[in-house]
């Protein structure tokens, strides 16, 4: 089925005007501007006193946490012996997570490669740039290929029992599929339902990198096993 | 905008107080607080003591490669004054070492970078190694003191003393320490009894209680198949085989067997064996316990192996005596007859498991058995056991405290280990040594002084080269057949439990040194070691006193000295009235008992010997108490002329 | 006082240095802007509504000042330390025991450096959620990726420099997953890394010239890219 547009894009190729700016215009109705001109404030001292502000909050924050937690210092380097778990700084522990699901070639090559190529692209990928709700149109066909995918990810995480991943995937999923069974268009439900595709997928993403790596951090004692942060292993 | 300025100034004052509360921490450190405290300490007492300046002190020893900073607030290290005072403050007591060239905790341990007090004591978690507590510093002496016994180091040299004869190195590899002889197990099966080895197995020190075989834990199954899987080696070793008695002991009639006791027991205090083994506790400590040695052994094995013990034990450091065939019987008989356990249980009749040879070996490899004991090739490893080559630098995160509540450092981990080898695992195969707690740190003690510091070797004391001296020929084969050595010492090989011979024939007159083996008798009665008689062949002692006369001499103590009676009765006179001689030394039956008599002094003694003897003791026994009197020459031929008419 | 403050603002000496007056008109203001190399960034006037903080929560702006906050505290470690493996580590224990406010200087690189991982990931976030990465900022959104992953590599290059147990097992840890790229590229990918097979002293030296000069350099020319292109753009 062929879906009709009802609008035209047009984008100016003026390399004078900087900004670039798009419009959407409707053909039922006439363009028009809503806003002449935006309210204006003089940069200094409005911004620069808000910078400095900011800043100097940061130091007293930094200086506060430096006053009463020490870095930490540990042993003098032992190449001959391997502390238990031996764990990467903690921006990396999501990653040696997987490190223990998936062969190294995987979780230590392709997934961050492809993590970087996919964050590098996402400007580059023009759909959907009206950021239009995910149930908008064909929502069987939608629903189909959600559950398709979400079929082979879910088979994939249960095949290496990456269960820290599968269950914050299903939630997401879970989260997904609400605006599909119920029609509300106000308060929460409403709102999901003005989420589009990219919205799902980065904070999928961001969430499993946010569950692996408190999962690294706190629940992983010795030979990697789950341990709880109380029993004070790390 | 007028919200914002007052955030802006608001937040500038905030700012500008973090940046100088910083700074504040650190006015107030912890050592500033004890500079201020000893200034003022100082300024109580009545001597003049200098004030210390505030500000870190540190000793930096760049060729030991650290930088001690305990100075700080151990500010009275070196003031007399402060003796009494309170820690921090207190003086150092005397060393031999200079605090400058060593530093602090080259000896004491802990973190000595550090400014603060719990983190220089090292017992933090970050900090792997903590201060030596007080009973066990002498390890830190032993990190470069490798000599034979260090000074002042009673707890180190103990230590090391135990681990030698504790055989460590049968199944741990540490530097520094030899292997020593223990009996090699070929043959076992027909020299002891079964009810004997299972209870040995269970129990070792229950039979001799000096004896330097630990306990394994044996179970009763274990012990069985390991008893029955010994008892199958009854071949002795190089297929030699056991000769009969000239006449079986069991079959003699009672009077003619009382007649052999009653000799042999004559023969046996003859030959002295007590002056190296004990019985029932006393005697020698060279050898084992004889006092029920009827109830471990064969009539037969025993009769075989004191007729010649090398071919029942190569190596073993038993002289062989030159018995008549029917004085080893007597002899024999009498020690079947009267060593015996009375008390020993014979073990119910016990068929054993089929498998038994399997587990036992398993078990002998388990245990390392081979690793100190020789059976018929199969050999244990000396690395069974941890690499303990540089345990002294083991870190305390790499230990294993098991379950255990004890002290997380490595001195009362080892110490620990040592008194209940398995505490920690349940796996350790370890056994039990029957340690005190006193030699258990003496060994700990030992243990950590070998530690993987690089030292200069200009702060090593390294031990005197090892002697090689092996006596040859004739004269080394009967030192070799009478086992000589493990008493005597020769050109600075073998034990030195009688005197050492190395310049006998320098000192003692050749007629005496025939005599002395013919009838040998102990010049001192004070002490338990004798010479045994080996009932040698007057061929036999003519080898020894030439080999001696010509060998075992020093050229430089050669000495004439003119007897004329004007200096024997001066030599009199110093004797009795100048330096009292008699107080100690005894002459026809009066004098004192400390020294040896000198009855026949002129017939036994070289004159040269006696002369430098008493110009400088110490020179030729450094733990003699014979008093150096400073003696002119003069005085000393003189005394020597006198000596020399006793005969 | 007033006099005093106006001679001094009209001195030969204020105009050299400031090219306008006091900031009270709007267009001594504007002249602020205008005149000054480090304010230059910024137009003259914003829109209110890209001033409003619950609109960029500040991320951007907190992460440069953490950069700031790192160069100076780093300048100063850098005083105290020395990239053998015989030194690092007990420079390290100087710095907490015998250098005035020595652990506080540390404790300040560290906590903001992980404050920076944290917050540059958070940015990046805001910058997508809000949409901010749509034409004509596509490639500011690449070079934003570009900043992240070299906030990620100075953090973990500094991670090294302590010498202890933890800076060495996560380094190991982590040039480990290097040796995962297959055809032997990973091994030479960590060697050049490493400077040998292991993480030893020549790992230590890379690191260290990595960390203080060769990433915070590039970081330097990505950030002025980044400000740049966010002003053209119509930001801040």
């Amino acid at each position: 089925m062929e879906i009709k547009k009802d609008f035209n894009v047009e984008s100016s190729s003026d390399a004078k005007k900087v900004p670039k700016r798009i419009a959407f215009i409707k053909s039922r109705t006439s363009a028009r501007v809503r806003q002449e001109e935006e309210d204006m404030v003089m940069t200094v001292p409005n911004l620069v006193v808000r910078e400095i502000i900011a800043f100097e909050i940061l130091v007293i924050v930094l200086a506060i946490i430096s006053l009463l937690f020490n870095a930490p210092l540990e042993w003098i380097a032992n190449p001959e012996h391997t502390p238990n778990p031996a764990k990467a700084p903690w921006y990396f522990l999501g990653l040696q997570e997987l490190l223990h699901y998936f062969p190294p070639i995987v979780a230590g090559v392709i997934f961050p490669s492809l993590v970087i190529v996919a964050l590098i692209v996402i400007p580059y990928f023009s759909v959907n740039l009206k950021q239009e709700g995910l149930w908008k149109q064909s929502r069987q066909q939608t629903l189909v290929v959600l559950l398709v995918s979400v079929g082979i990810v879910s088979t994939t995480l249960l095949l290496f029992s990456v269960y820290v991943m599968l269950v914050p995937t299903l939630m997401i999923v879970g989260l997904m599929i609400v605006p599909y069974v119920s029609s509300r268009e106000s308060g929460f439900v409403g709102w999901l339902a003005t989420r589009p595709l990219s919205w799902w997928i980065m904070t999928w993403f961001v969430t499993i990198v946010i569950v692996l790596t408190i999962v690294g951090v706190l629940f992983r004692g010795p030979e990697w096993t789950w341990t709880w942060p109380w029993h004070e292993i790390y | 905008m007028g919200n914002l300025s007052k955030y802006f100034a608001v937040v500038s004052v905030a700012l500008l107080i973090i940046l100088a509360v910083s700074p504040m921490k650190d006015f107030f450190r912890e050592w500033k607080g004890y500079q201020y405290a000893y200034n003022r300490l100082v300024a109580t007492l009545p001597q003049r003591v200098k004030t210390a300046e505030i500000g870190i002190k540190q000793i930096w020893v760049q060729k030991l490669d650290r930088v001690d900073r305990c100075e700080t607030c151990h500010l009275g290290l070196k003031e007399e004054a402060l003796k009494n005072a309170k820690q921090p403050f207190r003086t150092h007591p005397l060393i031999h070492h200079d605090i400058e060239e060593f530093g602090c905790t080259m000896c004491h341990g802990g973190q000595g970078v550090a400014t603060e007090y719990k983190e220089s004591i090292g017992n933090v978690k970050f900090w792997a190694q903590p201060m030596l507590p007080g009973n066990f510093i002498e390890a830190s002496c032993g990190k470069c003191h490798k000599e034979q016994s260090v000074p002042k180091a009673p707890v180190l040299n103990e230590g090391r003393k135990l681990i030698e004869e504790s055989n460590c190195v049968g199944c741990h590899k540490i530097e520094g320490y030899q292997k020593l002889w223990v009996p090699p197990l070929d043959g076992i099966g027909s020299k002891v009894n079964r009810t004997w080895l299972v209870q040995w197995l269970k129990n070792p020190k229950q039979y001799f209680s000096g004896t330097r075989m630990p306990n394994f834990l044996l179970n009763d199954e274990d012990a069985d198949n390991l008893a029955d899987f010994l008892m199958t080696f009854n071949t002795p070793p190089n297929n030699s085989q056991l000769k009969l008695l000239p006449s079986s002991l069991k079959s003699l009639p009672d009077a003619r067997k009382a007649k052999l006791i009653d000799k042999g027991s004559t023969l046996f205090g003859e030959a002295r064996c007590i002056s190296c083994h004990l019985i029932n506790g006393k005697g020698g400590y060279v050898a084992t316990d004889l006092g029920k040695i009827g109830s471990k052994v064969s009539e037969q094995w025993l009769y075989n192996y004191i007729k010649e013990p090398k071919v029942l034990m190569p190596n073993v450091q038993m002289p062989r005596y030159r018995f008549t065939e029917n004085d080893l019987t007597s002899v024999v008989a009498y020690m079947e007859s009267e060593f015996v356990d009375f008390d020993v249980q014979q073990l119910p009749p016990h068929t054993p498991d089929p498998a038994s040879y399997e587990k036992g070996l398993a078990l002998f490899k388990k245990y390392n058995c081979g690793g100190c004991h020789a059976l018929q090739g199969i050999s244990g490893s000396s690395e069974l056991g941890p690499d303990l080559t540089y345990v002294g630098s083991k870190k305390t995160y790499e230990i294993d405290f098991g379950n255990t509540k004890i002290e997380q450092t490595l001195p009362s981990y080892l110490r620990t280990k040592l008194l209940d080898p398995r505490v920690f695992s349940l796996v350790a195969k370890m056994p039990k040594f029957g340690f005190s707690d006193e030699q258990a740190i003496a060994v700990t003690v030992a243990l950590m002084s070998n530690t993987g510091e690089r030292i200069p070797e200009e702060y090593m004391v390294r031990p005197e080269p090892a002697s090689h001296f092996v006596p040859q020929g004739q004269f080394g084969q009967l030192v070799k057949d009478l086992a000589c050595q493990s008493c005597h010492v020769m050109d600075g090989t073998g034990r030195l439990v009688a005197t050492d011979l190395s310049m006998e024939a320098s000192q003692a007159q050749p007629q005496w040194i025939k005599a002395y083996f013919k009838v040998p008798y102990s010049l001192r009665p004070i002490l338990t070691e004798r010479m045994p008689n080996f009932f040698l062949s007057d061929a036999e002692i003519n080898v020894l006193a030439d080999y001696m006369e010509k060998v075992f001499v020093v050229d430089s103590l050669d000495r004439t000295i003119k007897s004329e009676p004007a200096m024997v009765s001066e030599g009199k006179r110093l004797y009795y009235e100048r330096y009292g001689c008699q107080s100690c030394h005894m002459i026809g039956g009066k004098g004192g008992y400390v020294g040896p008599p000198l009855d026949k002094a002129g017939s036994r003694l070289k004159p040269g010997w006696i002369f430098h003897w008493l110009k400088n003791p110490e020179a030729y026994k450094p733990q003699s108490i014979e008093p150096d009197n400073k003696l002119t020459d003069h005085e000393a031929d003189a005394l020597t002329a006198f000596l020399m008419t006793l005969k | 006082m007033n006099r005093l403050t106006e001679q001094l603002v009209r001195s030969r000496v204020w105009r050299s240095i400031f090219r306008h007056g006091l900031p009270l008109s709007n267009r001594a203001r504007a002249e602020a802007v205008f005149y000054n190399f480090f304010l230059h960034v910024h137009p003259t006037k914003v829109r209110r509504r890209s001033i409003k903080f619950t609109y960029t929560w500040g991320l951007g702006g907190l992460s440069a000042g953490l950069f700031i906050i790192l160069t100076v505290t780093g300048a100063l470690l850098m005083l105290y330390y020395r990239p053998s493996i015989h030194q690092a580590y007990w420079d390290m224990k100087d710095l907490q025991f015998v250098v005035s406010s020595g652990q506080f200087l540390r404790n300040m690189h560290r906590w903001a450096a992980h404050a920076m991982v944290a917050i540059v990931f958070l940015h990046m976030l805001r910058v997508f959620y809000t949409g901010s990465y749509r034409p004509p900022k596509e490639f500011n959104w690449v070079i934003g990726v570009v900043l992240l992953v070299m906030t990620i590599l100075l953090s973990y290059t500094g991670y090294l420099l302590p010498w202890d147990q933890l800076s060495f097992w996560g380094i190991s840890v982590g040039t480990n997953m290097v040796r995962a790229v297959p055809f032997g590229t990973g091994d030479r990918i960590s060697y050049l890394l490493l400077g040998g097979n292991i993480v030893g002293e020549n790992a230590l030296v890379r690191f260290y010239v990595l960390h203080c000069f060769v990433i915070p350099v590039a970081a330097m020319v990505f950030m002025g890219i980044h400000f740049w292109r966010v002003r053209k753009d119509g930001g801040v």
